[in-house]
């Protein structure tokens, strides 16, 4: 890579670990419910906002009572993104008159965004109006970033409680993490965005005429001379800016990030990416300063950034193998084994900073399995930052990291095995094939939402099946996670000693790396090895797929 | 059709979240011997 390339990546993390400290001070005010400079302007309308909807903000709540609300709030909000549309055709803002959107793709996409994945079966152009990108899949960016972020809160309560059952008011943590934290860091990167040519309109496409007039010919064999293209408009900076900020990922345009009026300058581009990791690593921060561990946070901040900049060099070394740095480009395209990086990244949890909240929480379930592996060793019951793990704790620890594989590799091998099903929109066949279907599952399973390509999706069983990998893979990890922050919260605290395996080292920090590489390599490395790794070795031997 | 399969797939998606989050909490309560 150049070095250009390496001087970019060395900014970008540099920036990254500068603005963690100031954003998880700001974030453990907001959860802690301290004194912070937008108190005046925001405090009356969380006070309104409580008042309208009967919320007793001092009432806390035990852990199936926080993840209840958290279920009824999805199952809510799913639920109006599915009417919004199948009935956009008849609702106002559409003035491309869109139909409305087919009842499996609607299932699909209203599961997609509730989850944070934003899995995107449909091209948003031609499918969703103007409403259905605001009221129904916008608003989704904003709630589904907020409920990981309370999660995650409520996680480290857990850890920093001691004899109490409760862990918080849901309905309090997601009114200040929207209200605090991302409405106004969104209008701000939304303004910043629009001074850099991102459009925010709702008028209707434009039409314009082409300077050289194009020859076309469609797939049954006529030709014909294009003489206008179609312009996309809409409110996109308002969008883009929370797609970043809450990992979202769901672009505006088919295209996403690659289009010019969703990412226009280098500037927009990289200020795109600072809002991806922004968050997440500010909630490393918070983490412990919640906990009273400063220094813990910074171990697990490092734990992310390693396993980040490894990937970063491996990426860097397989794309100039393959002649290919591009970024914003379709997975697809890469060579067999600069492909299966972006896969790995999720394959490992979505934990190498991950999305909002949920990078944390699933980093803290490894943190468990580290301290556990750590007290094996010295045959010492472990203990994580003065509680005792025990067989609860690494059951339900081993239950959020099974579900994760199980689902991925279930339905992976249903769909390969099923041709009609599976097989049948799919572009390539041989590894490349199981690559595009493994992509899918894991993609959707991380609730992470990009595609590999190549994979047409918009098929009744995959919208389906990708549906109920999407809710499975988020609130079947939420509940046993939540279950350990529960079961930790009720524990006393054991006052450290010789025997006690420091969680703020570098040492620790490379234990939990190298726990992470290892519960990820043996899991998936069988099937990454009939995938990509096949291809690799066969296009060696002068086979492509 | 679809929305048919639609509804009855949020009503299993829900009914197996609060299940699995009963079992769980079951399974934290329960007696032990240890």
């Amino acid at each position: 890579m150049s070095l250009n390339g390496w001087l970019q990546i060395t900014l970008f993390i540099a920036l990254i670990l500068l603005l963690a400290q100031p954003i998880g001070t700001y974030l453990t005010r907001v959860f802690e419910r301290r004194k912070t400079f937008l108190d005046p302007l925001l405090v009356p309308c969380e006070r309104l906002l409580y008042r309208l909807t009967g919320i007793k903000p001092e009432q806390e709540m035990r852990w199936t009572g926080y993840v209840s609300a958290m279920l009824v709030f999805s199952a809510s909000t799913m639920l109006l993104t599915y009417l919004v549309e199948r009935l956009q055709h008849w609702l106002p803002l559409n003035p491309q008159h869109l139909a409305n959107v087919e009842a499996a793709l609607a299932l699909n996409t209203a599961v997609s965004f509730t989850t944070n994945t934003d899995w995107q079966s449909y091209s948003p152009e031609s499918t969703m109006s103007y409403l259905t990108q605001m009221l129904g899949l916008a608003t989704h960016n904003f709630w589904s970033a907020a409920v990981g972020m309370a999660l995650a809160v409520a996680f480290i309560r857990g850890i920093a409680r001691r004899e109490t059952h409760t862990l918080g008011n849901f309905w309090v943590d997601l009114t200040r993490a929207t209200l605090w934290v991302l409405v106004p860091l969104s209008i701000v990167l939304s303004l910043v965005l629009v001074s850099q040519g991102v459009v925010q309109n709702l008028r209707p496409y434009d039409t314009v005429k082409l300077m050289e007039p194009q020859k076309v010919t469609t797939p049954d064999g006529k030709t014909s001379t294009l003489t206008t293209q179609t312009i996309a408009q809409g409110p996109v900076a308002s969008q883009e800016a929370i797609k970043m900020l809450g990992t979202n990922g769901g672009g505006f345009f088919n295209t996403n990030s690659a289009h010019p009026f969703e990412n226009p300058t280098p500037l927009s581009n990289f200020l795109e990416m600072l809002a991806i990791f922004l968050l997440p690593a500010g909630l490393a921060i918070s983490l412990g300063q919640m906990v009273g561990s400063p220094k813990h946070g910074w171990a697990v901040l490092a734990a992310m950034t390693v396993l980040w900049f490894a990937n970063s060099a491996l990426f860097a070394t397989v794309t100039t193998d393959a002649s290919c740095g591009a970024v914003n480009s379709m997975h697809d395209s890469f060579m067999p084994l600069g492909g299966m990086i972006p896969m790995a990244n999720i394959l490992l949890g979505e934990i190498v900073f991950g999305g909002v909240g949920a990078g944390l929480y699933g980093m803290l379930v490894f943190v468990i399995m580290a301290v556990f592996i750590a007290g094996l060793m010295v045959g010492r019951t472990p203990e994580y930052l003065g509680k005792k793990i025990e067989a609860f704790d690494v059951q339900m620890s081993m239950l959020y990291l099974l579900i994760f594989p199980l689902i991925i590799l279930g339905f992976s091998a249903v769909a390969v095995l099923m041709p009609n099903l599976g097989l049948s929109s799919l572009a390539n066949h041989g590894p490349h094939g199981l690559s595009e279907i493994l992509y899918a599952y894991t993609s959707a399973t991380g609730n992470n939402g990009s595609a590999f390509a190549g994979l047409n999706a918009n098929t009744p069983w995959y919208n389906l099946s990708l549906s109920v990998a999407m809710f499975f893979g988020r609130f079947l990890m939420i509940v046993p996670m939540l279950a350990i922050a529960g079961n930790l919260a009720g524990k006393k605290i054991v006052p450290a000693s010789a025997g006690t395996f420091p969680v703020t080292t570098p040492l620790f920090t490379t234990l939990l790396v190298g726990v992470i590489l290892i519960v990820g390599a043996l899991t998936f490395f069988p099937a990454l090895s009939l995938g990509p790794i096949l291809e690799h070795l066969l296009l060696r031997a002068g086979a492509s797929f | 059709m679809y929305d048919a399969i639609a509804a009855l797939m949020t009503i299993v998606f829900f009914t197996a979240a609060f299940t699995y989050l009963h079992a769980c909490e079951q399974l934290r309560t329960r007696p032990r011997n240890d």
